[in-house]
């Protein structure tokens, strides 16, 4: 579904990625862990397509596209979904014409006929149920004055109606009590299938309890330096990213 | 500065060759001591330039050196009109086409009500012991020049306890001609005790000819009385216009005020609400859309005279293009002003490099039990909030289109007329798209 090959990307001439290889298939669930400033945001927002970031060499090919040349709306409307670390206020929109606004966009891309209010009521509240998050706050503006809980939940809820093929989890858990933590990653689980794939980038072992991947790789200075199952995870919990940064400094010599 | 003071006295000398072509025409009616007065505060004042704190930021008389004739009336028919009218409000209207009443457009007045063209009703007691006495010329040389040309406006009377059902609609509209015209549109509004209406004042051009609209509004609102108030600003792509807008706020009185400008090349609004009775309240709100080398002041002035009377003021604009606007917002809370509870803010969102804010919030506060508050910003769209739609799916034309929508929505949204806040609606999105348009064109 999605091949990253020698990805070189960075932030006003700062390169911050230095050569990302990543193979991710469908039915797959990928977590990228690292210490902070590893580079894991990084890719998360090079991969949605953020404008601040540019990619000086390598390439992203998603369903045999090139996706670095794509708009982030165009995307989307491919099926890649980000989850936003710090999902962004915006004061004066409804989240309920926010959402139908976005689904009917990704309707429209794809020659599909838009939802009407009445039909997305009707299908708004079942996803809602998923995140287990009031109706109320469909009235509310998007993510304003919603507590660090309630701004992730209703990234999953996006995630919900949205249904795209390949998501990025960005620090989902970051900032969650454990409650949250397990309404999030349920709704994960429950959105994925056998057709679809995630790449959950995450700073702790914890998310990882509830969302189990197929495969862990280990971000360090802008390069995946280590790969493999989710006993990798355990080990970092236990044992702290020091070892790997020792083992990678020795190696590099 | 001896080269514009001398264009301005020629400019002036110009006016005064008017008056006395005027005066001759008013042959000893009413109000001639009025105008008299306010000639000679503007001989003496002349068209303000630079050096005046007021107009600090903008040289009015490069703008005004056209020799503007008095407009004459023309015919306008019905489709012309189209535009300008809410379509779903059932209003009382009045129709001024180049300054001059219009009385084929007027719609039926109803009892318990006086509406008349101001023109008309010169002797009436009210205008007689009201007129002029908000709008002071003393100091303002563009409300010295209305008071001396004014003629036809609207008089508003409201009797006590009256609430009148139906929105008054004031449509002034200039027509383009070859010979650039002036227009001095008068108004005066005076809602009794414990009386309610709501107006809705248009300022409309048709054509791309340069003109000149130079109103005065006073609006007198007396104890429990609830004064609601919209003001539309569409003048054409050439047009110039200054307006005066003042109220006075008896005890525990109301007024809310929402100034729309979206059109003209020059405008200049100065905004007044004089509380002069305990526990009135003032809202002012505005919102300004430019593009291109649109030039729009907004000067507000909210005066606290007694105690307990609250004050919101929130301004907002948009601007593309090399467009420039200024917001000065004074609250002057007197001694006695205790308990006065004041809010200003005015926000900005430059679509462009080339577009540029002035904003200057002003407190003055001698009483010491206040609260005031007052801030400003002003600032790109949001990359983040733009990047977070697009990642969603929403195409940056659109993304663009809903973060402006919701921000001058803010201000859209406070207007309570359900038509006038529809049309307006409209108005405004289609205003966005081409204002979004050039910017990316």
């Amino acid at each position: 579904m999605l091949e990253i090959r020698n990805l070189h990307a960075g932030v006003e001439g700062a390169e911050i990625l230095h050569g990302i290889n990543l193979t991710v298939n469908a039915g797959e669930i990928h977590a990228i862990m690292g210490p902070n400033g590893s580079g894991k945001s990084t890719l998360a927002q090079v991969l949605a397509g953020h404008e601040a970031y540019s990619v000086t060499e390598g390439e992203v090919i998603y369903e045999g596209q090139d996706l670095i040349d794509m708009d982030p709306d165009e995307r989307a409307a491919q099926g890649v979904f980000l989850a936003f670390q710090y999902p962004v206020e915006i004061p004066g929109v409804n989240s309920a014409y926010f959402l139908r606004t976005a689904l009917n966009a990704l309707r429209t891309a794809r020659d599909e006929e838009e939802v009407d209010a009445i039909d997305f009521l009707t299908l708004i509240r079942d996803k809602l149920k998923l995140v287990e998050m009031d109706e109320k706050f469909l009235k509310r503006s998007v993510n304003e004055g919603f507590s660090g809980g309630e701004k992730k939940r209703h990234e999953i809820l996006q995630m919900a109606v949205l249904e795209p093929r390949l998501s990025i989890l960005d620090e989902t858990d970051s900032g969650l009590d454990i409650d949250a933590l397990r309404v999030v990653a349920n709704g994960v689980n429950t959105l994925h299938s056998a057709d679809k794939a995630a790449i959950v980038v995450t700073h702790y072992q914890r998310l990882l309890n509830n969302i189990v991947p197929d495969f862990v790789h280990v971000m360090l200075d802008g390069r995946i330096v280590q790969s493999g199952d989710k006993t990798l995870a355990l080990e970092l919990e236990e044992k702290g990213y020091d070892w790997i940064k020792e083992e990678h400094a020795t190696h590099s010599v | 500065m001896t080269g514009s003071k001398k264009n301005t006295r020629h400019t002036a000398s110009n006016h005064t060759s008017w008056i006395q072509k005027f005066e001759s025409s008013l042959n000893g009616q009413p109000l001639r001591a009025l105008r008299q007065r306010a000639i000679a505060d503007f001989d003496r004042l002349g068209y303000p330039t630079t050096a005046d704190e007021a107009w600090k930021s903008v040289n009015p008389s490069a703008l005004i050196r056209t020799n503007f004739e008095p407009a004459a009336p023309v015919p306008l028919a019905d489709a012309e009109l189209e535009p300008f009218i809410y379509p779903d409000l059932q209003a009382i209207r009045l129709v001024f086409v180049n300054g001059h009443y219009a009385p084929e457009h007027a719609s039926d007045i109803p009892e318990g009500i006086n509406i008349a063209n101001l023109a008309d009703v010169y002797d009436h007691p009210l205008v007689k012991a009201h007129l002029g006495k908000l709008a002071q010329t003393a100091d303002l040389a563009f409300t010295a020049l209305n008071t001396a040309f004014m003629r036809d406006g609207v008089f508003i009377h409201v009797q006590p306890n009256i609430t009148v059902e139906a929105p008054i609609h004031i449509l002034f509209i200039t027509t383009g001609s070859e010979i650039p015209k002036i227009s001095h549109p008068r108004n005066l509004i005076i809602a009794d005790e414990n009386s309610q209406l709501s107006i809705v004042e248009t300022y409309a051009g048709i054509g791309s000819e340069a003109y000149f609209t130079n109103a005065v509004t006073e609006i007198i609102a007396r104890d429990n009385a609830s004064v609601n108030s919209i003001r539309l600003e569409l003048q054409g792509t050439a047009g110039l216009h200054v307006a005066n807008f003042q109220a006075q706020l008896g005890r525990n009185s109301r007024m809310t005020f929402h100034d729309f400008t979206l059109g003209g090349a020059f405008v200049r609004n100065d905004v007044s609400a004089y509380m002069r009775g305990e526990g009135s309240e003032a809202t002012v709100n505005g919102f300004y859309a430019l593009e291109g080398s649109q030039h729009v002041d907004n000067y507000t002035l909210l005066e606290h005279a007694e105690p307990h009377c609250p004050s919101h003021e929130l301004y907002k604009g948009i601007l593309g293009g090399s467009s420039r606007a200024i917001f000065r917002g004074k609250i002057h809370v007197h001694q006695k002003a205790q308990h006065t509870d004041a809010y200003q803010q005015n926000e900005n969102i430059l679509l462009s490099d080339n577009a540029r804010v002035n904003t200057k919030p002003q407190l003055e506060i001698y009483a010491d039990e206040v609260k005031c508050s007052h801030g400003a910003t002003i600032g790109q769209l949001d990359e983040n909030a733009l990047f977070y739609l697009q990642a969603r799916g929403i195409p940056k034309a659109e993304a663009k289109r809903i973060l402006l929508r919701a921000f001058a929505d803010d201000i859209i949204g406070r207007v309570t007329l359900a038509p006038v806040r529809s049309h307006l609606s409209d108005l405004i999105d289609t205003r966005l798209e081409h204002i979004d348009a050039r910017e990316t064109a």
